[in-house]
């Protein structure tokens, strides 16, 4: 039976390898060959490290490298137009995301800028003898300074057009998420917006003929509401001349 | 330069007094209850299908002058409810008018839906406008009538009354816009690069809520937050309390924007500004304001930061009449119906105006 004090337990261990990992940074006094096995492994090791993240890049790489292949050829097969309407889908998804970030980014500058000129302004104030007196003040104070930032961002082109950009990036993402769901609207015979707006657009035709209609009976010289019932405008028969 | 140094006790006084007046507020909050907007009492006179036209009785008071004979009809805008112009007793232009001795008729578009995504800015004005204006004249008789357009109603009255002038006797805007590329127009700037055929062609109508989300982008650290903190000033008073719920109220009742007409007016009137360049046809007729003949009162307000005072100036120089009378309102594009001064102010010049063109 082993005694407990003779396994190495895991401060042991620790001291060990750290020792090793000392003997092997020490410079060899003669050469390497002077520096015996460990250093021989330590060149081992490295080279096998190297050659497997090497080797493991070169793998990823190729699969982003196959992926992006896959992504820009055209899609084949039965399946030809779902498979590119999910993948218009996802490329817009991320462009909307690119640009929500884009977005956060120049926000948070009017963030950082606005406590900047905060602070300028305590400053200013503190100088003229004015100093802030409250948290409220502080806030108010922080407030203008916040809307004066934006406001210059606000009124920029970049930042219209940053804006426009996501919005219709959003719009598209919404329009191909619309299609995505009313494709499996029609697997179960359910009715799609789409088909909504064709009922709308009939019967706004058919208001507008109607329309036109009213208009020119309202023109037109008036004439009996009703047709009188025909028993009321049929004729006596004549009657027969005697012979 | 001394680092600015904050009192740690005033501090924490501060923070412990907000604490209290927080929750005595959240309290305060949860007994307004209810509130009740466009409460001053009226008929339906006419309806198709959202729109609804009301009149407005008399009130129950002696008029402070002598009665207006031409009726008044008023054509908000489609972007939030009516109710802005009644919003309650003390803090009611179709009150104050009323008061004065006119004739209140008022045009409720209702809540579009799908049914009016494909409706056209042509529809309202020579549509339902037009046919409003119709009704108006058939009740009370007279040929010619008095049309009051707000904001983006005002853009479609103007336009009714370049296309239909015989049938106006005197025109009033209030915050209309007329020339939407001025500099400071901060929703034409950011419109400029926006797809509005994509945007409405995937949304249909233009939710509301939308809209409300551009115009807190408008001023967001006010908007969003400061307004809020500020309500903290007011949690002790109850009737503040309850005036600040009106104004929530009103402010996030955001019916949709009917599509199509919504993508026309951004795309004629805002994008590419054809009322104020003689260029917007409606239904195959041109919109020219020099056809605007009848007398027009222009109200604008100094500090709008929607319709900025020069957008609605601009009619000045547009229009064909020889009876132009502007007045600037002090506040925003809210304060014109609801400050303390408005409510003073405005009415009483409409009324007057009005009163002095009645033949």
């Amino acid at each position: 039976m082993a005694d407990a004090q003779s396994i190495p337990g895991e401060a042991q261990w620790a001291a060990w390898i750290e020792q090793q990992r000392e003997a092997l940074q020490q410079p060899a006094p003669d050469g390497a060959a002077a520096a015996g096995p460990f250093k021989m492994g330590e060149e081992m090791l490295n080279a096998w490290r190297n050659a497997w993240t090497v080797s493991n890049a070169l793998r990823v790489g190729a699969g982003q490298g196959v992926a992006d292949l896959l992504a820009r050829l055209p899609p084949i097969g039965p399946a030809r137009e779902q498979a590119a309407a999910w993948r218009e889908l996802a490329a817009i998804q991320a462009e909307c995301q690119r640009l929500e970030q884009e977005l956060q980014t120049v926000l948070m500058g009017v963030q950082r800028d606005a406590l900047e000129l905060l602070e300028q302004r305590v400053r200013e104030r503190g100088a003229a003898g004015q100093p802030i007196a409250s948290y409220r003040e502080l806030y108010d104070l922080w407030v203008d300074c916040g809307e004066q930032i934006y406001a210059k961002l606000a009124y920029s082109d970049a930042y219209a057009k940053l804006q426009a950009q996501f919005g219709n990036a959003s719009i598209q993402l919404k329009a191909r998420q619309q299609q995505a769901i009313e494709q499996a609207l029609k697997q179960f015979d359910l009715p799609t917006r789409s088909e909504l707006n064709s009922v709308h657009l009939q019967l706004r035709q058919v208001k507008q003929r109607l329309a036109v209609l009213e208009q020119g009976a309202a023109a037109r010289p008036a004439k009996p509401m009703t047709r009188p019932a025909r028993s009321t405008v049929r004729k006596a028969p004549a009657k027969r001349k005697s012979r | 330069m001394s680092e600015p140094r904050f009192d740690q006790q005033q501090a924490a006084h501060d923070m412990a007094e907000f604490n209290q007046r927080f929750m005595r507020g959240l309290q305060a909050l949860a007994q307004v209850g209810e509130v009740q907007i466009g409460t001053t009492p009226k008929d339906e006179v006419y309806a198709e299908d959202k729109l609804v036209l009301y009149r407005y009785r008399a009130l129950d008071e002696p008029p402070l002058a002598a009665p207006v004979r031409v009726p008044l009809l008023i054509c908000y805008a489609l972007v939030n409810r009516p109710w802005m112009m009644d919003l309650q007793p003390d803090r009611s232009l179709i009150r104050g008018l009323l008061r004065r001795g006119v004739d209140v008729y008022l045009i409720d578009w209702g809540y579009p839906d799908g049914a009016d995504r494909f409706s056209t800015l042509d529809d309202y004005v020579s549509g339902y406008l037009a046919r409003c204006v119709d009704v108006v004249r058939r009740i009370s008789g007279f040929e010619r009538i008095n049309l009051l357009g707000v904001c983006q109603g005002g853009t479609l009255s103007l336009s009714y009354a370049a296309l239909y002038p015989r049938s106006l006797r005197n025109l009033v805007t209030m915050v209309t816009p007329v020339d939407f590329h001025t500099p400071d127009n901060l929703l034409t700037h950011w419109s400029r690069h926006v797809d509005l055929d994509a945007l409405v062609a995937t949304t249909g109508n233009l939710p509301g809520s939308m809209l409300n989300a551009l115009f807190l982008a408008l001023q967001p650290f006010r908007l969003t937050g400061q307004k809020y903190v500020g309500l903290m000033d007011q949690l002790d008073d109850p009737r503040a309390l309850e005036n600040f719920m009106r104004m929530e109220q009103w402010i996030f009742d955001s019916p949709d924007q009917p599509g199509e007409m919504f993508r026309q007016f951004m795309t004629w009137c805002v994008k590419e500004n054809r009322l104020m360049r003689g260029e917007l046809e409606l239904g195959g007729r041109k919109v020219d304001l020099r056809n605007v003949d009848m007398p027009v009162l222009n109200i604008y307000a100094n500090q709008d930061h929607l319709v900025p005072p020069a957008a609605s100036r601009a009619l000045e120089r547009l229009v064909g009449t020889r009876d132009y009378s502007t007045y600037a309102s002090p506040g925003g594009h809210i304060g014109v119906y609801v400050s303390g001064a408005a409510q003073r102010e405005v009415p009483e010049r409409i009324a007057n105006w009005l009163r002095a063109r009645d033949e």
